[in-house]
């Protein structure tokens, strides 16, 4: 009696443990009330209720979704969103394949060694039980094998959904504008606008010296990111104009700033001896907003940290950036002395006001600088330090 | 009986125990980062709503996630375009340039043999075919024994050529492809995967045109006038954007994501982007905005 209480207590436990290993994964989707979330083949799965989640079920035999698309109603793009995971072993179905395989082993290696019995003596019963038992064990064992592979998604990778996952509808504008564009015009040859400056719906400041000595650091925070139209002359002239940049840049709130100036940078003597013009938009009459000497004060800050400083009239501004990537920042001051940074590569650090500076940053440090000068750099950084490395980050890829 | 039935569950509970031996084997997955690379044309046409109505010619170009670009061209006029391929070229990055008209026939020969042979010869037949020669050798081929031994076969043999042409016309207001696929170096999931794996950190870098790490032109010559003159539309492809986030915490992998947006803010608008996961997984780990990249003339 008791053996037959704890057989059924061991099939009732198989069975119970079996049910509970799930083929679906269940998590939680935060984010704005009314997006929609879908799959990466736009099946759409859920859309976030008023209380900011909604619950996502995916199933396991579809693998690991590396991301799904949120789409927020009326904007114009599906913002895709990757889905975090833990590293979890499924132990009920990694148990259930190894009984399987056991099972149907044993099941096999039963049923062989009962043949010859049975040969022998066909009236024997317990080899007769034996051959159809080892069947019967066999079978089920490769039953419970293809079961717990079927409810297991039959994955290869252990892995686990975390239970809450957050769209990015926060950082991704509704309806992001093209940067940087160089338009095809209509038969007047090429036209540069960017149409972030047009776009952009943010008040426009005036640039000019006494308007930026009226503006506070909070106002302008520093330069986190820019852009310009970057077509630095391979060959420049003394006193030709290198570069026309458009005035705008992300403040510490991540507010677009467009200005009203087109910005031109112009040799004075040669490449480290420059100035910044800006021109009102409308207008023919550039101001020049600022003279820069860049002086050859640069050295190492933990061998991976070079400083150069410009002069501007009585103001330093001093440019830091890792040896090895020279482009615009996208991080701040802060973050780089308090260490928290780590992947971003050229920081404004000094005078944070100097708007002209960063459109000056961009200029000369733009996406890809020429070779020529890097050539410039390379020999004014190793006339001071002598050890100083600069590459082309295209080189490191 | 009652022996038997004990032995039974103790050796369903060693079973049990068994059982878990084999679940020990576990292969975690290991998303390693995410990457990210947009092209333009270098002059940008937007929609085909900013295609004037006077244009000639509008190219279509169609960049696929593994960096090969295939070209459809568009007749605008109400005459019959002709494409010459022989001076329509392909130009990489290092200034390789490739014609749209390869002289090279192919052929695809397909042979079929029924019949049965007795003893231990060679059919030539079979050589034949395994040689791929078709045609009346090949079946004349299939006749021939060595050793002796009797074989009957009948060998059918349908041979495709395949021969490029040096011209191609449009219908008024046709479309057609330039029939061509060309791998652009440096675009694609292999690139990609290459990028995540190489990058010690993350990479966060714009190109200009000129100064791109992977770039193209497109030369595409055409007539509206049966062939008389000829005109070109030059369109120039280049990816302006590379970004690698890896991921810094297993499992982590919408912050590296993110760090994308934050370093492109219109990361999601460019006319074409990869967005590739770095993954031992393969399910879902790329996402590929294939609008047509869009030019005329």
């Amino acid at each position: 009696m008791k053996k037959n209480l704890l057989y059924f207590i061991l099939i009732g436990l198989l069975l119970a443990i079996l049910s509970s290993c799930s083929s679906y994964q269940t998590f939680s989707v935060k984010g704005t009330p009314g997006t929609i979330i879908r799959s990466p083949n736009n099946q759409q799965l859920g859309v976030i209720g008023n209380t900011g989640e909604t619950k996502i079920t995916l199933r396991r035999k579809d693998g690991y979704y590396h991301y799904l698309q949120a789409y927020v109603p009326g904007s114009s793009v599906f913002i895709p969103f990757a889905l975090d995971y833990q590293n979890k072993k499924n132990i009920v179905r990694d148990y259930y394949q190894g009984l399987g395989y056991v099972l149907a082993g044993v099941g096999v290696i039963a049923e062989l060694a009962s043949i010859p019995m049975v040969a022998q003596d066909s009236e024997n019963e317990f080899a007769l039980g034996m051959c159809i038992g080892g069947a019967g064990v066999s079978l089920l064992g490769l039953g419970i094998w293809e079961l717990a592979r079927y409810k297991g998604g039959r994955i290869k990778h252990e892995y686990a959904y975390q239970k809450f996952q957050t769209t990015n509808t926060d950082i991704v504008n509704a309806h992001p504008q093209l940067g940087n564009v160089e338009y095809k015009s209509m038969g007047a040859g090429i036209s540069t606008v960017d149409s972030q400056l047009t776009n952009a719906n943010t008040e426009n400041k005036a640039i000019t010296s006494d308007a930026q000595s009226e503006d506070s650091d909070d106002e302008y925070g520093w330069v986190d990111e820019m852009f310009g139209d970057e077509y630095l002359k391979m060959d420049p002239k003394p006193n030709e104009k290198l570069f026309t940049s458009f005035d705008y840049f992300i403040d510490k709130s991540g507010k677009m700033i467009a200005g009203k100036y087109e910005f031109n940078l112009e040799f004075k003597k040669d490449i480290f001896n420059l100035k910044v013009t800006a021109t009102k938009k409308g207008s023919t009459t550039a101001t020049t907003i600022c003279d820069f000497h860049i002086q050859e004060l640069s050295y190492n800050i933990d061998d991976d940290w070079i400083m150069i400083g410009f002069v501007e009239r009585n103001t330093t501004h001093t440019f830091l950036f890792q040896k090895n990537y020279l482009k615009p920042a996208k991080h701040s001051a802060e973050d780089i002395w308090s260490g928290k940074s780590s992947s971003s590569s050229f920081y404004h650090v000094s005078n944070r006001k100097e708007i002209e500076a960063s459109v000056l940053t961009a200029m000369l440090f733009n996406d890809s600088p020429s070779e020529r000068f890097y050539e410039h750099l390379k020999k004014s950084l190793v006339s001071y330090k002598g050890n100083c490395k600069i590459e082309n980050v295209k080189d490191k890829i | 009986m009652l022996m038997r039935k004990t032995t039974f569950f103790d050796f369903l509970a060693l079973l049990l125990a068994i059982g878990f031996l084999p679940s020990c084997k576990t292969q975690f997955l290991n998303v390693r980062g995410v990457a990210y690379q947009s092209v333009r044309a270098k002059e940008y046409v937007g929609t085909r709503e900013n295609i004037p109505l006077d244009a000639t010619i509008v190219a279509s170009y169609l960049v696929r996630a593994d960096g090969q670009i295939e070209v459809i061209v568009e007749n605008n006029t109400n005459s019959i375009m002709t494409i010459d391929r022989t001076r329509s070229f392909f130009r990489n990055a290092n200034g390789n340039s490739i014609p749209y008209y390869d002289p090279t026939v192919r052929v695809n020969t397909q042979s079929t043999m029924s019949g049965e042979s007795t003893g231990a010869s060679v059919n030539l037949g079979s050589i034949a075919n395994a040689a791929g020669i078709g045609g009346a050798l090949g079946t004349a081929l299939g006749g021939i024994n060595i050793g002796g031994s009797e074989s009957k076969s009948t060998t059918n043999t349908n041979t495709t050529y395949y021969i490029d042409q040096p011209q191609m016309s449009i219908a008024p207001h046709g479309r057609a492809a330039m029939g061509r696929l060309f791998s652009i170096e440096g675009l694609g999931i292999d690139f990609l995967e290459q990028a995540i794996a190489n990058s010690q950190t993350d990479v966060c870098n714009m190109f200009t045109p000129n100064h791109s790490y992977a770039s193209c032109s497109v030369c595409i010559s055409y007539s509206v006038d049966n062939g008389r003159t000829f005109d070109t539309l030059l369109s120039n492809i280049y990816a302006n954007s590379l970004i690698v986030s890896k991921v810094k915490q297993t499992g982590q992998v919408n912050a590296a994501l993110r760090n994308i947006y934050m370093g492109k803010r219109d990361a999601l608008v460019e006319p074409w982007y990869l967005l590739y996961f770095s993954s031992d997984s393969k399910e879902w780990n790329n996402k590929v905005k294939l609008t047509e990249i869009i030019d005329y003339k």
